[in-house]
Formats: structure tokens, C-alpha cells, sequence
């Protein structure tokens, strides 16, 4: 058993690892948020966070596509790096940055604007002006998202109007609009219901090809069933780390274990 | 205590609760009416000038001036034109400046300067309007009139003087940046406006020298073919401008600030920069709100009295130059009500120019509440 | 992109720029104000200017300002002009002039020189020639004429009364003029005093301006009946606006029915918070004065008739006006105020068994109290500065009589009042520009804002120790 500051898993690097956070704390005001996690995330597959709320997992999520950025008194110690390059660094272009990351909430986010408009506000901002070119950027990001059979009819209408589970696919038709090498999920699913859960699921195992995912998640099954990557946090610390499979079936850490078991947490 | 003391004194509380509940309702009841009889004493003093064969409205309330200003009749129309002409001029100043300030203070400003902005905001809205007209007639009229060019070149040169400090603070090196701080930038700011106003008002002498042959007077009309007066609508939108500013201010903010936070964290995690999130997603969906803050300060511009009195010059005339004044309806009510015998036409004309300003603020206001309540309630 | 400047955040900065400028110009005209109404009571200089025609002129140089002028050959030229008040009514009946500064051949500040404050006919500049006891000259000479003013001005009052005393005075150029000195409020010299005497000067000038009535058509003096009567209306209002804001705020938070019809007069309650004051004038000319105030005078003051005692513009409607004006002020705060208190205090005195009322009285009221004084607070400030609806319901520029005085019955309702706000409007807003009785528009407008301003830092202040208060409770 191990316990405290002790090393757990091994962070390797390797030609898959994508994002490679090193030594990250980060604070609110006076209280740490995050202690010295160091993790590697390898490109498409699929990474889990897991732990009880409050654990950092979200915190750190978020400091992937540099969201963090809008809290004010907050501050930072260590590095990320994605393909190489300190995203912390002085010469970071964010908003680059934000397009290469993609993220999806909690809650279903979508604008107060038309399905479409949705869509297409991630190309427009970046600089795509050819309704012809839009309209299939729209098309096929739908199509990608298991959407545009449900609603390529109501394209103009507003996005509120759909039902919780199309808001969070639309969402992620939004996200992978400005095309990232990079989504972040941000507990997904916590706001529907089973049948809308295993619809995105679904569409995260069809993503995986193409993105890199990465997904905070209170839900061990929902971990299990999608990630081939677990990391395990308690109060701001990596406790474990490693694959999903290895990790549910013989936990290294006995933290990790009284959670999973259901022990804790 | 007795069982019949005790139903006594219960007795007695029953009825003090039943009589102060009484007294309440009949709180309501007055209030209401008083909302009422203002309606209807207005209208009961006007109403016979749609009835009397002698002064059809057709012919007297609504005579139009001449060209020359000479009126026929009582000049109405002329005034709802002034009145309308003052309201636009006011809104042309007031709109910009406060929608794109509470822009900013609700998406870039640090909350702790906001709180401690509010009420600064506040006291600034009530300033009485008989203080902003009085200063604004005497000072700023004539010190604007005497410098036309610089008032020109303002918009420019603050522009400039603006964009110019934020370059100089984003290219010189980072330990000589002053007001790194979130939010100091303001009083960067405040040294880029007051040099760009000293600018302009520097350049403006100059163009004195080389253009102004006479006074302005002369120039406009020589130049330009314009009528200019001391008192025109340009002051006066400034002046009741400053009056609305923070009424369209304070519930664009209000407006702005209720939007959620999740519209803004998807637009930014898209890759878009605070300002394209501000303008393209949050701008819009505050639009009703704003839209509600705006139609206030309109209501508000219609009936100003004290300022349109001191600075609009209190002529009536149809034109909508803003180089000239103008006489707008609450102004003729303020002063013209006093000379007027009582149940004279001109003193029932006065009315029915009262009760157009009563029916249309309270329609906007209306409107406007309504708005205000249904964009609440879809965020709350 | 790295260190480039992007256009956003210029644009960032423009928006910031926006909100910098309504501060900015707001401070502006605020110091104005206060630069020219604190400016006001200050002595300033007496110039003898000497010009070429050989003419001779004193007074306050009042402002200096270039004329630019086009000749024939299109050459321009720049020239200034001197206005110059001139406190010699005899000579220069609008007593300012424009002197050309090219034509001034000399000026100095002569040490003599005085200012004779009158109470009637304005301030005259000159010199002291002579003290005139009883048709006899008793002293000659600056020196000689001061010391015996200041000698008798202990028991002036005495004197004055008894003997026709009087002090002769020349002006600039020579021509004599003998004022009673029964006329006179003060005499100095401006351009012997020290800084010390200009400091005093200036501060029996703020204080007298405080507690004495105008002089020479609001042009000079104080403005004691105009602030009298603007607390007045406003105590009256107040009186009326109070009580019935709170019923009716308690009406529409605790006793009214919630639903569509409460919310309805809500909304109207809202809007009425809207309409202009003029409007509000004009009903209370329509109701108070001529419906209400002739019913009064035809069934209690027929004898007058028709002459009106009440038909017509008095304190009274005014402050009835302006009670109707700033009742959704009140109404607004008490109900603010009644909407924070947490339901738990209330739910908890009912089932302890008290009665709608006892709850109220002694839970919710003192709770809501600071909610009233804000409401009262912002109500007396909002009356203090209207101005428009008053001058069509009962306010004058000049009243010698002040609506509370020692004659039976004391408080005279009916009564027109001076007011601060109007005092500002007719003082500031005169057909012939009214330079002369600028000085004291300045500083009443100062006055006035200042009054404004307290009022509503007092209720602010007021309001967010109450906020707290109750985030506090809540946490």
C-alpha cells in the first residue's frame, strides 16, 4: 500500500502522449485546488477522470484549454504541454489554444441562437465567411454528432427547443465545428437521463477516432464503459493513474480502492 | 386571566389585525385610484376641445408655425416635433456611450470596482435636472459654441488618444507596463481622454485661425448654409444625455450581467476572444433588456423638463438640424401653464400636451417593465 | 500572433473608454460648478482702468475674451474685450460694459476703493468722500469716513433710527452720491485686504448668504426663504408621502392577493415612476389647486371670493404634487425592504399565534424600518431637486413671507414659497442673460447639489449596511 507524496503511476512519456501536465498546483484565493499532479494523456483514446466532487478533477480539466483563465485571484505552478508546447508559455496565442482544445459542460450550453447558428459560430469566428462551405460545415458536424436525422428539418428554430440530450449533442457538434485535436467533457452526462447518457456514449466511442477525449466523470460504470484511461483524484491529488480495465479490477492504492468499492467518497 | 378577559382581549387583537388589513386595502385602493385620476383629470380638462364647435382641434391646437416661426394658433405639432427632436439627439449621445460602458463594466470590469462603481452611478442619476440645465445652458452652450471645430474633432482624437495609450502599453516592455493590474486600466484611460479632449480642443483653435473669418454664425452659414444657434440640440443631447445615461447604464448592466455564465464559457472554449463573446453572444442575448433600458431613457428624454427649458432655446420650429433648438412640449407646459386662465383653450391645449407626454411614457414604461420582467424570468 | 496587439482588445479598451467619459463629464460639469459656486463669496478686485478718450472705469473684471475680426483686405486680426461690472447704476444702468483692452491706457487697483452693499438698489463701487450726521460732515477722507463707520457700527442699528446719517460717496470720475446709511449692509475694501481679512470676508459672505433673504431681485443677498421653504414642502410632502407609500406597500407585499391584478397595479406603480414631474404638475393644477382648492374656498372662504385662498398655487398642492410624485419612490424601498425579510420570522410568529398584524407591528416592522428611512430618505431627495411641476403649482422667485411665520395660524398652507431649485432657474435663466445674477445661481445650484447628493449617499449608505445585515442573517 502506499500512501502520501509516494510515487504512483509512473508517468511516461511516449510518441502517443498528446498532453503532458507536470507538476501542477493551482489555488483559488488561498486554497489549493490542485497538488503537484503530474499526468501524461495519450492521443485518441479515451482519458476519465474520476473521483468524489471537489477532488480537482474538473479544475484540471479546465486548465487543459486554459478556461481558468476567466476566474479572477486564481493562481498556477508547473506546466502543460500539448505536443511539446507550454500552453502557459508567454507566446501562447489562447484563443488558438481554445480551438484546438474543444469543450463540452456540464450542462447542456447551447446559445440562444438557431441550431444552425450554433453550428456555424465556431467557423464564423474564425474567420469562415461562404455560406456554401458553412452550411456543410454544419451538415457534417450534425452528422458526426448522431444529430442531423432529428434536425435537419428545424435547422432555423432556436436550439432551446430541443430536448436536454440533442442540446448536449448539439453542443458537441459545436465543439468539433472549429475542429480540435482535443475534447474536454466536463461530466457529460450528469444532466440526463440513461437513455440520452448512452446516446453520447455511444457517439464518444465513435469520436475517439478522430479526438483526443478527455472526460471528468462522477459515474465509475460510465468510466468504465468509455475510457481506456483512468486517473484517480482525492482532494486536489493524482491518487492513480493508469488503464481503466488494470485500475477497476486490481487498484494499486488503497484510496482508490475504498472509492471504487464504494467504500469512500 | 379569566377565560372572558382572555375572548376579550382576543376580540381585541382580531379586530386590530381585521382593521389594520382595512387600512392596507384601502392603501391599495387609493393607490390605485390615484394612478387612475391622473389619467382622468387630465383628460376631463382637455376633453372639451374635441367636443366644442368653436375650437376644433382640427384648426387651433394644431396650427403650425411659419417659416419665419411665427405661430398660428397654438403650435403643437412643433412641439411634439421638438420634443421627438430632443428625445433622438438625447439617445444619439446616450446610447453608445452607456450601452457599450455597461458592456464593459459588466464583462471586463473586476466585480470589486464595479460594486464600487454602482453607486457613484447612482448619485450621478440624481443630479437634479434643473442643476445638469442650468450648467449645461450657461456654461456648456456657450463654451461649445465657441468651439465647434474642437467639438468635431473630439470623437476622433479621443478615439485616437485611447487606441494610442493602449498601444503604447501593449508594445512597451512589461516592467515599465503601470496598471498591469486587471481593471486599473481605466485610469489610463481617464489620461488618454483627457489628452484627447485637450488635443481637440488645441486643434480646434487652430482650425480657428486658419478658417473663422467671424464667428461660427457667420461660418455656418457661409460655409455650410446652416442656421446655428448657442442653444441647439447638440447641447441639449449631451446635456439630457448625461440625465439618461445612467438610467440606460445601470439596467443595460443589469441586463448584461444576468446572462449566463455557461453562453460565455462555450463561446470562449470555441476559441473566441472576450470582446467577439461579448458583442456576438452576450450582446444579443441582453438584447430585449437593453433594448427595455433603452425605451426608459427615451421615456425620460420625452418629459425632461428643466433641461430642454434651459438649453433647447425654446423656439418652436419643424426643422431637425442639430445646430438649431427647439421648443419641446414639457417646456411649453412649464412655462406657459402659469399665464394660462384656467379653462381658457390655451390652458386645455396645455393639457392635452401633458396628457400626450403621460400616455406615451407610461406606455413605454410599460413596455418596457414587461420587458425588463419577462428577460428576468428567463434566466432567473 | 504571439505579442501582437489584436484589434479586440483595442476595442475592449474603446468600451472602457465609454464608461470613462459619462464619469468624466459628469466630474466636469460638477466642477464647474463647484469652482464657480464656492468662487462666488470670494472679494474680488476693484481695477481703475484709465482709456484713451480719457475716460475712467472701476470695477471687477468679470471674464476676458478674444474677438476676432476680418478687414477689408482679408487680413484678420485678434483682439480681447474686458466685461467689466461696473456697480454704477447712475452711469451704466446694466451696470456691466465691455471695454476694449486696446483702449486701456493704464490700470491699477487704488487701495480706496470700496464696495457699499445695499440692501436695495445692488452694490456700488466707489470712494468714501465724506460722513454726513444730521446734514452735518463729521469726518472726510478715506481714513476718517472708515473709522467713524466702524466706530458707530456697534449701535448702528440705534443710531440709524434716530439721525439721518448717511455716507457720501464719489465715483471714479468724480460725481458724488450720498447714501443713507440705513440702505447700507456693509462696506470694504477689497484691494486692502489682507488674506486673512478676504478668508473672513468670505466667510461671513457663505454665512450670511445662508441665513439672509435675496436682495436686489435675487441678485445679491441670500437665499434663507428659498431653503426655508424648500424644507418646508418637502417636511410637508413628507408627512403626506410617508404613510400612504407604506400602506401601500404593505398592501402590495403582505395584504394584497398575489396575482395578475397585484402584479397589474405593480407594473402601474412602476410606470407611474416614470412620468415626467411636469405631468404631475399639471394635474396637481388641475386637481389640487383649481378642483380641490376652489371646493375649499367655496365652502370655507366664501367672503374672499373671488379672490382664492386656496384656488390657487400653494405650498400646500406643491407638496402634495410632489407627494404623489415620490410615492413610487417610497413605495419601491419599503417594498424592497418588506421582500428581504426571511419568511422564516414571519411563518415563525404566526404559529406562535399571532395575528397578521402583531406580526407585522413586531417582527417585519422594525425590520423594515431602515427600508422606510431609505424610502423617506430618497423621496425628500428626489423632491428637493424637482423643480418643473412647482412652477405651475405655487412656487414664486421672490416671497417675503415665509409659510411658517408667528402670525395666526402659524402655518400658512395656502401660502406661495420660494425654492431652492426655482430660485436656481430664476437666477440662471434670465431673458436679458442674466450675467448680474449669475454669481448666485452658481452657488445655489452648488448648494442644491450638495443637499442632493448627501441625501443620497445617506440613503445608499443606509441601504447596503442593510444589505449586509441580512446577507449576514442569511450565510
Amino acid at each position: 500500500m502506499t500512501t502520501g507524496k509516494a510515487p504512483i503511476a509512473p508517468k511516461i512519456l511516449r510518441e502517443e502522449t498528446i498532453i503532458d501536465v507536470e507538476r501542477v498546483s493551482f489555488w483559488y484565493g488561498d486554497r489549493a485546488a490542485l497538488k503537484d499532479v503530474s499526468m501524461a494523456i495519450d492521443r485518441q483514446v479515451i482519458t476519465a477522470f474520476i473521483g468524489p466532487s471537489g477532488c480537482g478533477k474538473t479544475t484540471l480539466l479546465r486548465l487543459i484549454n486554459r478556461m481558468n483563465d476567466l476566474v479572477p485571484q486564481v493562481r498556477m505552478a508547473g506546466t502543460i504541454r500539448m505536443n511539446g508546447e507550454d500552453i502557459y508559455g508567454p507566446d501562447t496565442d489562447v484563443t488558438r489554444l481554445r480551438r484546438r482544445v474543444g469543450m463540452v459542460f456540464q450542462q447542456p450550453n447551447p446559445f440562444p441562437k438557431s441550431i444552425y447558428e450554433n453550428v456555424a459560430y465556431g467557423p464564423r469566428i474564425h474567420g469562415v465567411k461562404s455560406g456554401g462551405f458553412l452550411d456543410e460545415i454544419v451538415e457534417r458536424c450534425l452528422r458526426r454528432a448522431f444529430l442531423w436525422e432529428e434536425v435537419q428539418e428545424q435547422l432555423e428554430e432556436s436550439a432551446f427547443r430541443l430536448s436536454l440530450g440533442q442540446q448536449q449533442r448539439l453542443c458537441i457538434a459545436r465543439a468539433i465545428a472549429v475542429e480540435p485535436e482535443v475534447l474536454l467533457m466536463d461530466e457529460p452526462c450528469s444532466s440526463l437521463d440513461p437513455v440520452a447518457t448512452s446516446r453520447i456514449e455511444e457517439l464518444m466511442l465513435d469520436l475517439k477516432d478522430e479526438y483526443t477525449i478527455v472526460i471528468v466523470t462522477h459515474n465509475m460504470q460510465q468510466a468504465a464503459r468509455v475510457s481506456e484511461f483512468t486517473g484517480f483524484m482525492l482532494r486536489g491529488e493524482l491518487v492513480e493513474m493508469g488503464v481503466t480495465d488494470a485500475m477497476f479490477t486490481t487498484p494499486r492504492d488503497r484510496r482508490t480502492e475504498d472509492y471504487i468499492t464504494g467504500r469512500a467518497g | 386571566m379569566t377565560e372572558r378577559a382572555r375572548g376579550r382581549r382576543m376580540d381585541r387583537r382580531r379586530m386590530l389585525d381585521l382593521l389594520v388589513g382595512r387600512l392596507a386595502a384601502l392603501g391599495g385602493v387609493v393607490l390605485i385610484l390615484t394612478i387612475l385620476s391622473v389619467f382622468a383629470v387630465i383628460m376631463w380638462v382637455f376633453y372639451p376641445l374635441f367636443t366644442s364647435p368653436f375650437t376644433s382641434p382640427a384648426e387651433y391646437p394644431w396650427g403650425v408655425s411659419g417659416p419665419d416661426g411665427t405661430a398660428s394658433g397654438y403650435p403643437i405639432l412643433p412641439l411634439i416635433s421638438g420634443t421627438l427632436k430632443g428625445a433622438v439627439y438625447t439617445l444619439i449621445f446616450a446610447v453608445p456611450v452607456s450601452v457599450l460602458a455597461a458592456l464593459y463594466a459588466s464583462q471586463f470590469l473586476p466585480r470589486v470596482l464595479k460594486e464600487r462603481l454602482k453607486p457613484l452611478v447612482e448619485i450621478m442619476a440624481a443630479v437634479p435636472s434643473v442643476v445638469l440645465g442650468f450648467i449645461g445652458g450657461v456654461w456648456l452652450a456657450p463654451f461649445l459654441a465657441s468651439h465647434v471645430f474642437a467639438l468635431f474633432l473630439a470623437p476622433v482624437f479621443i478615439s485616437g488618444a485611447v487606441v494610442a495609450v493602449f498601444l503604447i502599453r501593449h508594445y512597451a516592455p512589461v516592467r515599465f507596463r503601470a496598471f498591469t493590474h486587471p481593471g486599473r486600466e481605466i485610469w489610463l484611460l481617464l489620461v488618454a481622454l483627457l489628452a484627447g479632449g485637450w488635443l481637440a480642443l488645441e486643434c480646434g483653435t487652430l482650425l480657428e485661425a486658419a478658417w473663422l473669418r467671424a464667428g461660427y454664425e457667420t461660418w455656418f452659414e457661409e460655409s455650410l448654409g446652416l442656421t446655428f444657434t448657442q442653444r441647439n440640440a447638440i447641447v441639449v443631447g449631451m446635456v439630457m444625455g448625461l440625465a439618461v445615461t445612467p438610467i440606460i447604464f445601470t439596467l443595460s448592466e443589469e441586463a448584461l450581467s444576468a446572462v449566463p455564465r455557461s453562453f460565455l464559457e462555450g463561446s470562449v472554449s470555441l476559441g473566441a476572444t472576450r470582446w467577439q463573446t461579448a458583442v456576438r453572444i452576450v450582446l444579443p442575448a441582453a438584447g430585449s433588456g437593453i433594448l427595455a433600458a433603452v425605451l426608459l431613457g427615451f421615456s425620460r428624454a420625452i418629459g425632461e423638463t428643466m433641461i430642454v427649458l434651459f438649453i433647447s432655446g425654446n423656439v418652436p420650429v419643424l426643422d431637425w438640424s442639430a445646430f438649431t433648438g427647439f421648443r419641446a412640449l414639457s417646456a411649453s407646459v412649464a412655462l406657459d401653464l402659469p399665464n394660462a386662465a384656467r379653462d381658457d383653450t390655451l390652458y386645455r391645449v396645455l393639457f392635452f400636451a401633458a396628457f400626450l407626454l403621460l400616455v406615451s411614457t407610461f406606455a413605454i414604461n410599460t413596455v418596457a417593465e414587461l420587458v425588463r420582467r419577462r428577460l428576468r424570468r428567463r434566466y432567473a | 500572433m504571439g505579442s501582437k496587439w489584436s484589434k479586440d482588445d483595442a476595442l475592449i479598451w474603446m468600451s472602457g473608454g465609454s464608461l470613462v467619459l459619462g464619469f468624466l463629464m459628469v466630474a466636469g460639469l460638477i466642477l464647474v460648478i463647484v469652482v464657480h459656486g464656492l468662487g462666488g463669496f470670494w472679494p474680488r478686485e476693484l481695477t481703475r482702468y484709465e482709456l484713451r478718450d480719457g475716460r475712467i472705469v472701476l470695477g471687477h473684471e468679470m471674464s476676458r475674451v478674444s474677438v476676432r475680426t476680418t478687414n477689408a483686405a482679408g487680413g484678420r486680426t485678434e483682439a480681447y474685450r474686458l466685461r467689466v461690472r461696473t456697480g454704477d447704476r447712475a452711469r451704466y444702468p446694466d451696470e456691466y460694459i465691455w471695454l476694449e483692452e486696446g483702449r486701456v491706457a493704464a490700470r491699477d487697483a487704488p487701495r480706496e476703493a470700496v464696495v457699499v452693499e445695499q440692501v436695495r438698489g445692488g452694490d456700488y463701487f466707489g470712494f468714501l468722500d465724506s460722513f454726513v450726521d444730521d446734514g452735518a460732515v463729521v469726518a472726510r477722507g478715506y481714513e476718517a469716513v472708515r473709522a467713524h463707520y466702524l466706530e458707530q457700527s456697534p449701535e448702528l442699528e440705534r443710531l440709524r433710527r434716530q439721525r439721518a446719517l448717511s455716507i457720501v460717496l464719489s465715483s471714479v470720475d468724480g460725481r458724488q452720491q450720498a447714501i443713507s446709511l440705513a440702505n447700507v449692509q456693509r462696506i470694504y475694501a477689497p484691494n486692502a485686504m489682507t488674506t486673512w481679512t478676504r478668508v473672513q470676508h468670505y466667510l461671513v459672505s457663505a454665512w450670511s448668504y445662508l441665513w439672509t433673504p435675496p436682495r436686489d431681485d435675487n441678485r445679491l443677498g441670500g437665499v434663507y426663504p428659498a431653503i426655508f421653504g424648500t424644507a418646508a414642502m418637502v417636511i410637508l410632502m413628507s408627512i403626506v408621502v410617508m404613510p400612504f407609500g407604506v400602506l401601500a406597500a404593505f398592501y402590495l407585499r403582505e395584504y394584497g392577493k398575489p396575482g395578475p391584478f397585484l402584479n397589474a397595479v405593480r407594473i402601474a406603480v412602476n410606470s407611474l415612476a416614470g412620468v415626467p414631474s411636469i405631468v404631475f404638475g399639471v394635474f396637481g393644477l388641475g386637481f389640487f389647486v383649481y378642483f380641490l382648492g376652489g371646493t375649499l374656498d367655496r365652502q370655507f372662504f366664501p367672503a374672499d371670493l373671488p379672490e382664492p385662498t386656496f384656488g390657487r398655487g400653494g405650498i400646500l398642492w406643491c407638496a402634495l404634487t410632489l407627494a404623489l410624485l415620490t410615492l413610487p419612490v417610497v413605495i419601491v424601498a419599503v417594498e424592497e425592504g418588506l421582500a428581504a425579510v426571511p419568511s422564516g420570522l414571519r411563518e415563525a410568529s404566526h404559529a406562535l399565534g399571532a395575528t397578521r398584524f402583531e406580526t407585522l407591528w413586531r417582527v417585519v416592522v422594525p425590520v423594515v424600518l431602515p427600508s422606510m428611512l431609505t424610502g423617506l430618505i430618497l423621496s425628500v431627495a428626489r423632491a428637493a431637486g424637482t423643480v418643473a411641476p412647482l412652477m405651475i403649482t405655487g412656487v414664486v422667485a421672490f416671497s417675503a413671507a415665509l409659510p411658517v411665520d408667528g402670525a395666526w395660524p402659524f402655518v400658512h398652507l395656502e401660502r406661495e414659497f420660494m425654492h431652492l431649485g426655482y430660485h436656481i432657474f430664476d437666477t440662471g435663466f434670465r431673458p436679458d442673460g442674466g450675467e448680474a445674477s449669475l454669481p448666485m445661481a452658481y452657488t445655489s445650484t452648488l448648494l442644491l447639489l450638495s443637499i442632493v447628493v448627501a441625501l443620497n449617499a445617506a440613503a445608499i449608505g443606509l441601504r447596503s449596511r442593510l444589505r449586509r445585515r441580512y446577507s449576514l442573517a442569511a450565510a
